[in-house]
């Protein structure tokens, strides 16, 4: 009889070949069958597996059969040999499954109804493919914490775990700060932590993230939204120079939660708590949503666009007929890159020619992902001509501004007064203010004319992180009232000046940088993809 | 900082250190020294040893938990572990537990208030030829009955 296996590719010397489920797959030496068969388009379920993390082979779901071996392996810590023979999904695999299902469900309460996991849970998804549908066991389960606050952001409950230990490796390999293991044996086997060393470390939310099931949760968004209601948009963080890959999940116009998306380049799988929770702003902090002018005396009120546009050139204008050593512009390198860009040539249009970008560093860098530099497009400012943010020179304009030498200001997503820069007083005295941000602060307040922008997650536009990568932030969110994009706020503002510039969207401004400058050259908004892209030479 | 552990202790767990490729392959038996001079191990200990070893206090506090020898909180001086499987209960487990509790006046799991003698229910000792039988810290008394009890428990200080 004619061997009815297809026959196997030729492998490389560092390669195996072997066959899964008939598939040919050709993979490097030292790969596991898991992801042998991944590469093959074949997903074999697991639940203690995760790409990130170091193999524990504890939950067997993943058991395989190989021919010529007597007992089913597990295919997460079984490496793929040349001429191995994998079947994935043969009557005994699957009583196997249907086995570790119901064992993983003796104890488990079923109580998806009120589980923040569920719709994203391995359970449900892997009792509805390879489970049996139905359980033997009659008894009364055993029952465990549901509310334990494990640490400061996460709660644990306990009879949802099925003790995988992902979120232990997590702690142990990756956030370094080892805080869980696994108390107890057997049935009564439990995560824990040392008395007094709750789970408390600046990437904590990961372990939320790597829980198969609803074992683990992310205190702010208990009970906030099913998850199937959400809209993941693909992301960039802007809480650091990093600028770790995220989806941001929005229902109803409202972004309820970040997560992490995977970008092996960038932040692997990770991304820390703060990064998780700067979404909040959006919502926390007091909204700036209409154009407000102050008059000389009064408490600023809400205009039209076109007014506030015209009253802020007229300010503008007066300033620098007085001298174009009067007027400066402090710039936020939270801005995009399409942001900064038109910033650039707007500044240049209006005639504003000193310019300090504002630097925002706190803590260190750590060992995983976050920057000490808090501003998540340093590098974009400095490609676009607007020079790296520079302390220094935001405080010699601050000088000047209160000895009087300074007569227009024009300020971009920053807030000197709020960071202590400079008094209230003496930015309100300013004959020629104008502000532009997503929030009311204090430098708003202060504004002769302040211009209201959209906030993160409400614009789309670029970001360089401190590598040099190039990576997109999609809108997740209808812009709140009046707000516009500050490239087309500034755009605007430069018009009664000669700036003829229009544009359509912010990759039509992304696509004029990338023309100008040499490191961009080549790329255009479509080609960053959900990735980003690195600069040249960086 | 003081030591958890006496000067001696430590001085041992010291050498057992060197006696592993591995050194978490040390932790087992530096928790049984632990246990031997203090007769359980506090937390300060499980700190304490996972400084010196270089793992977590969370594990240390893990590995502790799987071991139902390891005492967590302090315990009699004798702690006598009444053997409660089959063979054992067959021959009579059940009255020389009856007779132990009424004997020291507490329950099982419990410990007198003089502090000398904590009353456990353990699984199968290894020792069914004998049964019934306890185990008394680590010795192993078999063919138990009250007039044998009274005289074990006489003999201990
Ligand atoms: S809490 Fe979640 S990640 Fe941790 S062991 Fe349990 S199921 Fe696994
Ligand atoms: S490390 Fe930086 S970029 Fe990454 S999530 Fe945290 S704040 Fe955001
Ligand atoms: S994924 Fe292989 S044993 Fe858990």
């Amino acid at each position: 009889m004619p061997d009815p296996t297809p026959p196997l590719p030729p492998a490389g010397p560092d390669e195996v070949a072997l066959l899964i489920d008939d598939r040919p797959v050709v993979v490097r030496k030292g790969t596991t069958v898991l992801r042998a068969a991944e590469a093959a388009g074949l997903l074999i379920p697991h639940y203690c597996y995760h790409p990130g993390l170091s193999i524990a082979g504890n939950c067997r779901m993943c058991l395989i059969e190989i021919d010529k071996v007597p007992k089913l392996q597990i295919g997460c810590a079984t490496a793929a040999t040349q001429g191995m023979v994998v079947r994935t999904a043969t009557p005994r695999v699957k009583t196997a499954r249907e086995g570790i299902m119901e064992f993983l469900l003796i104890n488990h309460p079923l109580d998806c109804p009120i589980c923040d996991q569920a719709g994203e849970c391995r359970l449900q998804q892997y009792e509805a493919a390879y489970g049996a549908g139905t359980s033997r066991f009659t008894d009364e389960k055993v029952h465990w914490p549901k509310r334990y606050d494990i640490g400061r952001s996460v709660v644990f409950d306990a009879e949802r775990c099925i003790k995988c230990t992902r979120c232990i490796r997590f702690c142990d390999e990756i956030s370094k700060s080892r805080e869980l293991a696994l108390f107890q044996r057997g049935d009564h086997a439990i995560i824990g932590t040392f008395p007094g060393k709750p789970l408390d470390n600046p990437y904590s939310g990961n372990t939320v993230d790597v829980c198969p099931v609803g074992a683990l949760t992310w205190k702010p968004f208990r009970f906030k939204a099913r998850v199937w209601f959400l809209r993941d948009v693909p992301s960039a963080c802007a809480g650091c120079a990093r600028g770790c890959n995220v989806n941001l999940g929005t229902y109803r116009n409202r972004v309820h939660r970040m997560t992490p998306r995977a970008n092996l380049e960038v932040n692997r799988y990770w991304m820390c708590d703060a990064g998780r929770q700067s979404y909040a702003a959006l919502t926390e902090q007091p909204r700036f949503e209409r154009p407000l002018a102050r008059p000389a005396t009064d408490a600023s009120e809400p205009i039209p666009w076109d007014e506030a546009v015209e009253r802020a050139a007229a300010l503008l204008r007066e300033a620098v007929a007085a001298g174009a050593d009067g007027v400066a512009a402090i710039v936020s390198a939270r801005l995009s890159l399409e942001d900064l860009h038109v910033t650039q040539r707007a500044l240049q249009a209006i005639g504003i020619g000193r310019v300090a970008v504002a630097p925002h560093e706190e803590g260190q860098d750590d060992h995983l992902l976050l920057r000490r530099d808090k501003t998540p497009n340093a590098r974009g400012a400095a490609l676009v001509g607007l020079g790296a943010p520079n302390a220094g020179r935001v405080k010699e304009i601050l000088e000047d501004v209160s000895s009087g030498r300074v007569r227009g200001l024009l300020v971009v997503g920053e807030d000197p007064i709020g960071d202590g820069l400079i008094p209230a007083s003496d930015l309100r005295r300013l004959p020629a203010l104008v502000a532009i941000d997503w929030w009311k602060s204090p430098t708003v307040e202060a504004a002769g004319v302040a211009l209201p922008a959209c906030g993160y997650g409400e614009w789309e536009g670029t970001l360089v992180n401190f590598e040099g990568r190039a990576q997109r932030c999609r809108a997740a969110l209808k812009p709140q009232g009046e707000t516009e994009p500050v490239w087309r706020i500034l755009a605007a503002l430069a018009r009664p000046f000669g700036f003829g510039a229009e544009y359509a969207s912010a990759s039509a401004v992304f696509d004029e940088a990338a023309a100008g400058i040499p490191a961009l050259a080549g790329m255009s908004y479509r080609s960053l993809g959900t990735g980003g892209a690195k600069l040249k030479g960086a | 900082m003081s030591l958890p552990v006496s000067t001696e202790t430590d001085r041992q767990i010291d050498g057992l250190l060197g006696r592993f490729p591995q050194r978490g392959s040390a932790l087992l038996p530096a928790l049984h020294l632990i246990q031997a001079e203090k007769g359980h191990i506090p937390l300060e200990a499980m700190d304490y040893i996972a400084g010196k070893i270089g793992v977590s206090p969370a594990f240390v506090a893990g590995v502790v938990s799987f071991y139902t020898m390891f005492q967590q909180t302090p315990i009699g001086r004798h702690h006598i572990q009444v053997c409660c499987t089959l063979p054992c209960a067959l021959r009579g487990a059940g009255s020389v537990m009856g007779y132990l509790e009424r004997k020291l006046g507490i329950r099982r799991g419990g410990t007198t208030p003089d502090g000398k003698f904590t009353l456990s229910a353990v699984e199968c000792l290894g020792a069914c030829d004998t049964a019934p039988m306890f185990q008394i810290n680590e010795e192993e008394y078999g063919q138990l009955d009250e007039r044998r009890i009274d005289a074990i428990l006489a003999s201990l200080k």
